[in-house]
């Protein structure tokens, strides 16, 4: 409904066309938001329409060529490309350069800037789309929370599930086996609590407390083989600052590491990952044989928060017999550099790792140094990648399904405060392109407007069918299925 | 004569619009309240938002309307207005040009019966003027509609066409119009068919939209309304019960038949008895506590300091709402340390409470924070309830406190995002501008206020743990070199309340002179000889500068409590007083400590 009103508003506003005349050539490339100058993009991509960064802009007129032939024009406020005769132009020049030749009118001026140009690369992004929570990013309440879904060619977004569906119950990440929706776990938080488990059996509504665990099943990571989901297990606290930097230190008084057989609900424990050290988001590799995690040695808190320096772990699976190992390999042990490392994320090719590190702590988006580093999973070597960091915290990276060093991250570099979405790609070096943010229709009005972060983004391979009628009734019925420690 | 009987329903209407306006004047914090709870932008964007949610056409003039509330006055006037035009509508519906004198104004005593309930109803603070504002133009569209309707076809595709229209523009009271049009229209034949025939059509079609375009809705409150109450997930009979009434009102027409002109003195009377029942039963619905304490909230939020205080005379703050925009008025007035005790003050939530977990306890925590430059906190308890304002709506007065927050901070990218909304208000816009032009250290650096907050902020990062609150003031108030004197005295009041004489008493002696305290204030007077008192049995060697009254109250106090020890409880109130009935508590509950894990808040991962 909002979307046919936004459309039917559109065709009556009457829009900017004007031609430029007497242009007067300033020399300079022009200052675009999004920055999307020099940016490698994906031939799929919905149209990277842009501003000029200046408010008193009376019109711009945009053309784009492409290197390998094509081209399209705009004219408008803002850079607003037809969608088919983007995509058109980018399938024809997959490998090829895209410049754009923009002109503006400014304070009743025409200026022609300078030519700049988008790469559009040879790798393939065959997601669908992404899936991310919107949330204002608070302290202990939330409103009008959901997870939603995008689709990455056009700019389509669609409520998975919101929060006003299940009573203004908080919701938790969704986590799909490396992008397929078939397979997706959502955690469903208060009054009707409970975890929703979809596999090929269907959906199950379960609850993953236990007399015998620390806590419910919170970080989530699939097992490629689609029966195994390994959680970690928190009790999370939070702190919140006095001073002009930072604002909320969330902690683990506890935490622990176990998968769950999706078919028995039984949770699998290994003495090895469920010690009084803190151990967290875990990761299966891309064969399924390792576990990744972050472990941390215990500290007396909130007191030792700022000790707590995690390391990166892994610890052997053995899918046949649902088994993990008895002992425990640190692959980085950050507690040498005195850094914390967070949220590994091998790649779908078994090639990189990529991961966080932050002063400490274990959720790097509220710490404003942390950083995206990459592993080389053959050799050991790491690298921070300076072509994708900011002075803001940059975190929850993603790789996509498609295994073709495309990845997205959350970022704060625009504010502070609120968590966009950024795409990139690594090439075989394991250096990555220059990262653009999700193109919107009117970008500027639409992330000056927008109150939320995208929290927990990841690809989704195709679009997430939900039920949310269904859900609702199951959510509100409160008939759980036990989860269980396996013995 | 004949002119007045002609113009009486006219003059009754007009004395009720006078009533309603001087009643609603009287209640300027409710009207504040409801102006807090929402941030209506002015913005073609916002406008769509609105609009396309069931309803979403009278949420969004109700809006328009309380936007002017930020002027009790004015939107007394225009609430005022709204329920004249509601009544009047019903009135125009149910006269006849065949009526006599007396007849119309009975009718016209009836029609002001719906909007009578609906105020009394509104006293509800949770209740949005979303409603009457639907309830009015669900009736202004009744005669449009019965102009329509002239045949079978055009019923049929009136009830087709406007059903779905009326409903999205205002929500299940859209139910009103078409009922009524089918029921008192002349032209149509079968109406009990018709109506029944209708109230199917409308069950099934927000059945289909709920299937459909509100999916994410619960359809309960796609059949009761999305907009009319600001808790989504509760519906308050109220709500449905109102509507029916007002189509009995509507349908009350052959009543009026059998009214014989002998019974009419008779029918006043009852009026007249009826009507003052129901203004008693109103007036009574509205005193209460809860709009006292939101009468000080809307002062706080205007700094009427003085104004607080001379309210607290002759209304004495009851609720820790209340007490924490009074005793903020008192510091703010450098009288905290001389009058707090004068209050029933009993713990240290009087003064500046925790975050609760919604919309309405942490505003005037949140500006108390605001005031002693705590400005994280700040932050946090307006974003925080904020995002608690159960129907989803933002606040303009807590984002333009979170973009001073972020300016005073530094992160005036963040503060920017705000204040560009804030320009699209019509109250907060001059504000938005002004901050607008501010962005930067050194503009921030010569404000007045901003700068000021800047300099008594917090420079180090600690965490603000509530349960040493003192301690988190007392360092707040060192670390700006005695510069934030508002700190201060929060600091000896939080030591006070918590009954800690003897850190109050050594903290005192060592930082007293940073504050420039010449003066003791009375308060303190009374805790340092108390401390005294428990070590010395006279006043040699004390080393302050204590009033020789004061001295003599103790004295007396000391020895009448050695023969009674009740007599606290009937003496006027000192921080002695205070003292005793702490250590009561005290004996009564036990100290209760925390555990280290407690040292946070928890939440669910």
């Amino acid at each position: 409904m909002k979307y046919l009103l936004l459309i039917i508003t559109i065709i009556l506003l009457v829009a900017c066309v004007e031609h430029p005349s007497n242009v007067t050539k300033v020399g300079i490339q022009p200052k675009i938001y999004p920055d999307y100058i020099g940016v490698t993009i994906p031939s799929e991509i919905a149209p990277m329409n842009f501003s000029l960064e200046e408010e008193n802009v009376e019109c711009i007129e945009v053309t784009v060529k492409g290197v390998n032939g094509g081209e399209i024009h705009t004219n408008g406020e803002w850079a607003d490309f037809d969608i088919e005769d983007w995509h058109n132009l980018t399938r024809q020049n997959i490998g090829a350069t895209l410049k754009f030749s923009v002109v503006a009118k400014i304070e009743g001026k025409w200026k022609q800037y300078d030519t700049f140009e988008m790469y559009v690369s040879e790798r393939p992004m065959s997601d669908y789309g992404v899936t991310y929570r919107r949330i204002a990013p608070g302290f202990e309440t939330f409103s009008n929370i959901g997870i939603y879904q995008r689709c990455l060619a056009n700019f389509e977004e669609y409520a998975i599930l919101e929060s006003r569906a299940v009573d203004g119950g908080c919701m938790n990440c969704h986590y799909s086996n490396r992008g397929n929706p078939d397979q997706f776990s959502l955690h469903i938080r208060g009054k009707h609590g409970c975890t929703i488990l979809r596999n090929e059996d269907g959906d199950k509504y379960v609850d993953t407390k236990t007399k015998e665990t620390v806590g419910s099943c919170t970080y989530g990571y699939w097992h490629p083989g689609g029966r195994y989901c390994a959680y970690s297990l928190n009790r999370i606290y939070q702190n919140f600052y006095v001073g002009p930097d930072k604002i909320i230190e969330p902690w683990d008084a506890v935490s622990d590491i176990a998968v769950l057989d999706t078919k028995t609900n039984e949770l699998i424990m290994s003495s090895a990952t469920s010690t009084k050290d803190f151990e967290t988001t875990p990761a299966f590799s891309a064969d399924g044989k390792t576990l990744y995690f972050c472990k941390a040695q215990y500290r007396d808190m909130p007191a030792g928060y700022d000790k707590v320096c995690y390391s990166l772990c892994s610890i052997t699976f053995d899918e046949e017999h649902g088994r993990m190992g008895d002992s425990v390999s640190v692959i980085i042990d950050v507690e040498k550099i005195k850094k914390s490392l967070s949220l590994p994320r091998p790649s779908f090719d078994g090639r990189w790792l990529m991961y966080c590190l932050s002063d400490y702590g274990t959720t790097p988006l509220n710490r404003m140094e942390s950083d995206l580093y990459i592993m080389d999973i053959q050799t050991g070597e790491t690298r921070l990648m300076d072509e994708v960091n900011s002075r803001e915290a940059d975190a929850y990276h993603n790789w996509s399904s498609g295994a073709n060093g495309w990845f997205l991250f959350g970022s704060k570099r625009e504010d502070h405060i609120y968590s966009l979405l950024y795409f990139a790609c690594v090439d075989e070096t394991g250096h990555s392109t220059k990262p653009f943010l999700m193109p919107q229709r009117n970008p500027k009005k639409y992330y000056r407007d927008n109150l939320h972060s995208f929290n927990a983004p990841d690809f989704t391979a195709k679009k997430v069918e939900l039920d949310v009628i269904q859900t609702r009734a199951r959510v509100m019925s409160e008939s759980r299925e036990q989860v269980k420690v396996k013995h | 004569m004949n002119h007045i009987r002609e113009y009486s329903p006219y003059l009754m209407l007009f004395v009720f619009a006078s009533a309603v306006a001087v009643f609603y004047s009287k209640l300027p914090g409710l009207l504040a309240f409801h102006e807090m709870y929402q941030f209506f932008l002015l913005t073609s964007t916002y406008f769509i938002e609105k609009i396309s949610v069931a309803g979403g056409l009278s949420d969004y003039i109700a809006e328009f309307i309380v936007q002017f509330f930020y002027h009790p006055k004015l939107g007394a006037l225009l609430l005022a207005l709204l329920y004249t035009a509601q009544s009047a509508s019903i009135y125009i519906l149910i006269k006849s040009n065949t009526d006599e004198w007396y007849m119309r104004l009975l009718k016209m005593c009836l029609s002001l019966t719906p909007a009578i309930l609906v105020i009394a109803f509104m006293s509800d603070e949770n209740m949005m003027v979303s409603y009457p504002v639907a309830l009015t133009l669900a009736l202004c569209a009744v005669p449009l509609l019965k102009h329509y309707i002239r045949s079978v076809v055009s019923l049929v595709l009136i009830v087709a066409i406007a059903s779905p229209l009326l409903y999205m523009m205002l929500g299940p009271v859209a139910i009103v119009s078409i009922v009524i049009s089918i029921a008192t229209n002349e032209k149509v034949e079968q109406k009990l068919l018709s109506v029944s025939g209708f109230l199917l059509y409308f069950v099934l079609l927000i059945v289909v939209l709920s299937r459909t375009f509100f999916v994410q809705y619960p359809s309960e409150s796609l059949f009761i309304g999305v907009g009319y109450y600001r808790q989504p997930t509760s519906f308050p009979s109220q709500l449905y019960f109102i509507p029916l009434y007002i189509i009995a009102v509507l349908l009350s027409d052959k009543l009026f038949r059998i009214v014989k002109k002998t019974i009419i003195p008779y029918l006043f009377v009852v009026i007249i008895v009826l009507g003052t029942i129901a203004i008693t039963g109103i007036s009574k619905t509205y005193e209460s506590e809860k709009y006292t304490a939101m009468q000080y909230i809307s002062m706080v939020r205007q700094a009427q300091w003085q104004e607080i205080i001379e309210l607290s005379k002759r209304e004495a703050p009851r609720s820790e709402l209340s007490k924490q925009c009074v005793m903020l008025a008192l510091a703010k007035c450098g009288q905290l340390g001389e009058q707090m005790f004068k209050y029933n003050l009993n713990r240290v939530e009087d003064i500046f409470d925790t975050f609760k977990m919604d919309c309405v306890s942490a505003t005037p925590s949140a500006e108390v924070a605001y005031h002693l430059a705590l400005i994280n906190t700040c932050f946090r308890y307006y974003f925080d309830s904020q995002e608690a304002i159960p129907n989803g709506n933002k606040s303009a007065h807590m984002t333009m406190r979170m973009a001073e927050c972020l300016m005073v901070n530094g992160k005036y990218d963040a503060a920017r995002k705000y204040i560009e909304r804030l320009k699209h208000t019509i109250y907060y816009s001059d504000w938005a501008e002004e901050a607008s032009a501010s962005l930067s250290d050194e503009k921030i650096d010569i404000n007045p206020v901003w700068g000021e907050m800047r300099r008594l902020r917090f420079k180090t990062e600690n965490f603000f743990f509530y349960p040493q609150l003192d301690t988190e003031l007392g360092l707040l108030a060192i670390e700006s070199e005695g510069r934030n004197t508002l700190a201060w005295d929060y600091f000896c009041a939080t030591m006070l309340l918590k009954g800690d004489l003897q850190k109050f008493v050594g903290i005192y002696h060592y930082a007293s002179e940073m504050f420039h305290q010449r003066h003791i204030p009375l308060h303190y007077q009374e805790a340092i000889l108390l401390f005294w008192s428990f070590g010395h049995s006279n006043t040699d060697g004390l080393p302050y500068p204590v009033s020789q009254e004061v001295v003599a109250r103790l004295t007396h106090f000391i020895n009448k409590i050695k023969q009674n020890q009740n007599y606290w409880k009937n003496v006027p109130a000192s921080y002695w007083t205070y003292y005793m009935s702490i250590q009561q508590r005290n004996q009564h509950q036990g100290n209760t400590g925390t555990t280290p894990e407690q040292r946070g808040n928890e939440r669910e991962g």
